[in-house]
């Protein structure tokens, strides 16, 4: 139904994509994967006519078309869900959903206000999406947006759906939500392009694959000839040990311990112990209070009542820097809002929480600075020009290290890493695996939140699971399986 | 929240750099075409004397503009220097009219300054108001207070001692006020290019959340930079006094544009995060060129406020293009 084929597009400094090709059927989920940088999303924009290749044809049902603009490709069907949430925090979700389309009286010069919310109501209703068309965007989920955004393209019966990594960040419930839009689209006809680094997801939807690695076309099949390992192989070029962790926890020295910690709705009474030279991972839902926990023992918010202990000493930290200088750290989740400073460069970046260690009686001399962040650059193999190099233009892998550069080089002895290879690619991931295992290693006790369960059983030698702001078990890595580790974040027992 | 992914088209991207090129050269370029212009079209712009009065008459500009710099490089503003000129140079006259000796009633401006500063910082910061709302209402009071201070008539500075140091002496052969204007600019330049506080700035200019995570004292940083405008605002009060010889409420009518026009024709941004002392000067030097000649080519004083105007959009609009929109 739609056919890129030969594709090719450079951008100053780099060729994006270098002949590249895909198809997608009438009906069908066709995954589109590759790592960061590997041409997917310039692909996609191309197909949503926000780029033109430079050369090579796009076919729609076999005729020949090209796209100005994004409209002229909404019009001949083609939506595009970006994973940059648009939805209007100041606006509801009736207004979200119909907005450019708003049902008018008088010729399109007065809203008709009764017809709007009846219609949001109907496409909800028919999508089966349980929500209130009045209430405001604003005081949505994140998760919950992206619903309210992939609706909106999904009410317009599209021919073609891209979904640019529809699932980071979804919670459970609204990612089963997701699955059977998914599935009444097929059913209708749609051709679905599927774009995620999750592979569970991958196997669960698609029909067929195709794989793109530095802008040339690698493969495409359908899901049932490939495997896990097939997949990876081809994304990346070579073979990632996915090995779990051996996990002999070394339960010799507690760093961190946490008793009774409660704060507003969110942490309901955590304890919590974490050892020296382990790496913890924190599994739990949506909305499990798991970041608002790092939150209270990096010191950004305080705690209503509880108390935390730090290598045996009492520990309430009254601010971030405080934190800091007690040796805990905190990666955030939210890496282009609260990780980095995007206009800023790398080296100031890094650097940034160690001013003070870096200057002498508050003078900072620029070159040492810059010696600094190239040091840390090196260690966690930083790709950039250097540290002048504006941290906006890396791609999401090395913006993560830069965020990590940034802590690690606080020395820190708990680190708290939120969701760490968010938006990353296959190789970055496997490259911040080793250096969470080399930290661990040297003795730093290691805090890792992630939605992603095979990714803590990989890496951890622990998971703690956390169900509505309490913590509800944990299990030794190398025994834990999804469906317990599920168990564990459902659980709704209102303890003590 | 962004309304479209960002768009990244060739003829974007040649226009953006074009855009970039052009904010870039417009301080120098754009002083260089003024004073080219004006060398051109008066006999009396090219000489000695008019480029003294030039400097010593700019010098309250420049003071205002370097601690603009650093507010509007943490996405802030200050609508009330102008007005706080004006009520600090009738302090000063009114201290030094009381008897008090010129140094101390210096010194005591200069403390109110870095008060009403703090005030502007604390109220903003604290109170998390934004800091337009804040100075506006304190640029209303601090000229009410002027015109109460002197029953609306200006008063005439007796001190010589004070005049000569401030207006008319000369070190080394140069002008004391250009002597004041340099070491402010030295002390702006290494305060935000070799100070823990001035790195912490850009990062809190351009992403407060990710600055305050990152364990920047963001209220303190923040308090700080009003304070020091304040500082400087005093130093320009009492400059602004001696060359006037006196102190008038309604003294300095521009001068709040005119200092937001300097550190925006330098090519900052006025969302923070990107601001330079350096182009600031040039800035505020094609300001001032363009105030001295057109007051030389008897250009009436609403046609002064159309041009500057249109300079500042010129300025504005180039910035958000070359940034890309966000």
């Amino acid at each position: 139904m739609l056919e890129l084929s030969n594709i090719t597009k450079s951008f100053p400094g780099v060729r994006a994509l270098d002949g590249a090709r895909f198809d997608l059927r009438a009906g069908e989920v066709h995954a589109f994967m590759g790592e960061n940088g590997a041409g997917k999303s310039t692909m996609m924009k191309i197909a949503a006519g926000l780029f033109a290749p430079d050369t090579g044809t796009i076919r729609l049902d076999g005729v020949p078309v090209s796209f100005a603009n994004p409209s002229e490709a909404k019009a001949a069907g083609i939506h595009t869900v970006f994973q940059e949430l648009t939805v209007l925090e100041n606006l509801d979700v009736a207004q979200n959903l119909l907005i450019g389309r708003e049902p008018a009286l008088f010729g399109g010069a007065w809203l008709d206000r009764v017809a709007l919310y009846d219609e949001a109501a109907k496409i909800l209703r028919e999508l089966r999406i349980p929500m209130d068309p009045r209430r405001m965007a604003g005081r949505l989920s994140t998760g919950q947006r992206q619903i309210v955004e992939i609706a909106r393209a999904v009410a317009q019966n599209p021919r073609v759906l891209i979904l640019d990594e529809p699932t980071s960040s979804l919670g459970r419930h609204e990612e089963e939500l997701l699955f059977s839009l998914v599935a009444r689209l097929k059913t209708a006809g749609t051709g679905i392009v599927y774009i995620t680094h999750r592979m569970s997801e991958v196997f669960a939807l698609a029909d067929r694959i195709t794989v793109l690695r530095d802008g040339r076309h690698i493969l495409t099949d359908d899901a049932a000839n490939l495997d896990r390992p097939a997949l990876i192989r081809a994304m990346v070029g070579r073979d990632v040990s996915e090995a779990r962790h051996e996990g002999e926890s070394r339960r010799a020295e507690v760093a961190l311990e946490v008793r009774g910690l409660e704060r507003g709705a969110d942490v309901r009474g955590v304890d919590l112990t974490l050892y020296r030279g382990e790496v913890l991972g924190l599994a739990g839902l949506m909305g499990a209070g798991r970041t608002e926990l790092a939150r209270l023992m990096a010191g950004i918010d305080r705690p209503d009542a509880g108390e935390m202990m730090l290598f045996g000493q009492p520990y309430a930290p009254a601010s971030v820097r405080a934190a800091m200088l007690a040796g805990v750290a905190y990666v955030s989740e939210d890496r282009k809002g609260l990780g980095v400073v995007l206009p800023l460069p790398v080296g100031q970046n890094i650097a940034l929480p160690s001013l003070a260690r870096l200057s002498r009686s508050g003078w900072v001399s620029p070159a040492r600075l810059r010696d600094f962040a190239r040091d840390w650059m090196g260690r966690l193999g930083v790709r950039a020009t250097g540290p002048d190099t504006v941290v906006g233009t890396l791609s999401g892998g090395n913006q993560q290290k830069v965020a990590l550069a940034k802590w690690l080089s606080t020395a820190p002895r708990v680190i708290l890493l939120d969701e760490p290879t968010r938006g990353v690619d296959v190789g970055a991931k496997a490259e911040i695996y080793t250096l969470i295992r080399a930290l661990a290693a040297e003795g730093t006790a290691v805090l890792v939140i992630s939605s992603e369960l095979p990714e803590l059983m990989q890496l951890c030698d622990r998971i703690a699971v956390m169900a509505q702001g309490r913590v509800s078990g944990d299990l030794p890595a190398v025994e834990a399986s999804e469906t317990a580790l599920l168990e564990l974040a459902f659980d709704e027992s209102e303890a003590a | 929240m962004t309304a479209l992914p960002p768009t990244t088209s060739p003829a974007m991207a040649r226009i953006r750099r074009g855009a970039a090129l052009l904010r870039d050269l417009l301080p120098y370029a754009g002083l260089f075409l003024v004073v080219a212009y004006f060398a051109f079209a008066s006999e009396f712009f090219l000489n000695t004397r008019n480029f003294e009065r030039l400097i010593t008459d700019s010098a309250t500009l420049m003071l205002v503009a370097f601690g603009m710099t650093m507010v509007i490089l943490l996405g802030e503003i200050d609508l009330s220097v102008g007005a706080v000129v004006a009520l600090l140079s009738v302090i000063l006259v009114q201290l030094m009219a009381a008897g008090l000796g010129w140094p101390l009633a210096v010194i005591l401006v200069l403390l109110i300054g870095m008060g009403i500063g703090g005030l502007n910082g604390v109220i903003t910061v604290i109170g998390d108001i934004p800091s337009f709302i804040t100075t506006l209402g304190m640029m209303a009071v601090a000229t009410g207070l002027a015109y109460v201070f002197t029953g609306s008539v200006s008063v005439a500075i007796m001190d010589d001692q004070f005049l000569d140091l401030f207006y008319d002496d000369r070190f080394l052969g140069l002008p004391v006020p250009l002597w004041i204007v340099g070491l402010a600019f030295l002390a702006s330049v290494l305060y935000l290019n070799r100070t823990v506080a001035g790195f912490e700035l850009f990062a809190l200019g351009a992403n407060p959340a990710a600055a305050a995570l990152s364990g920047v004292p963001v209220k303190r940083r923040k308090i700080t930079v009003f304070v020091i405008m304040g500082a400087l605002v005093a130093i320009a009060a009492c400059l602004s006094a001696a060359r006037l010889g006196s102190g008038a409420p309604g003294s300095v009518p521009a001068l709040t544009l005119d200092a937001i026009a300097a550190v925006i024709i330098g090519g900052a941004s006025l969302f923070g995060g990107r601001a330079f002392v350096g182009r600031t000067l040039m800035g505020a030097a094609l300001i001032a060129v363009l105030n001295n000649g057109m007051v030389l080519l008897n250009v009436n004083i609403d046609a002064q406020y159309i041009i500057k105007g249109l300079i500042i959009l010129l300025a504005v609009v180039l910035e958000r293009v070359a940034a890309g929109g966000r």
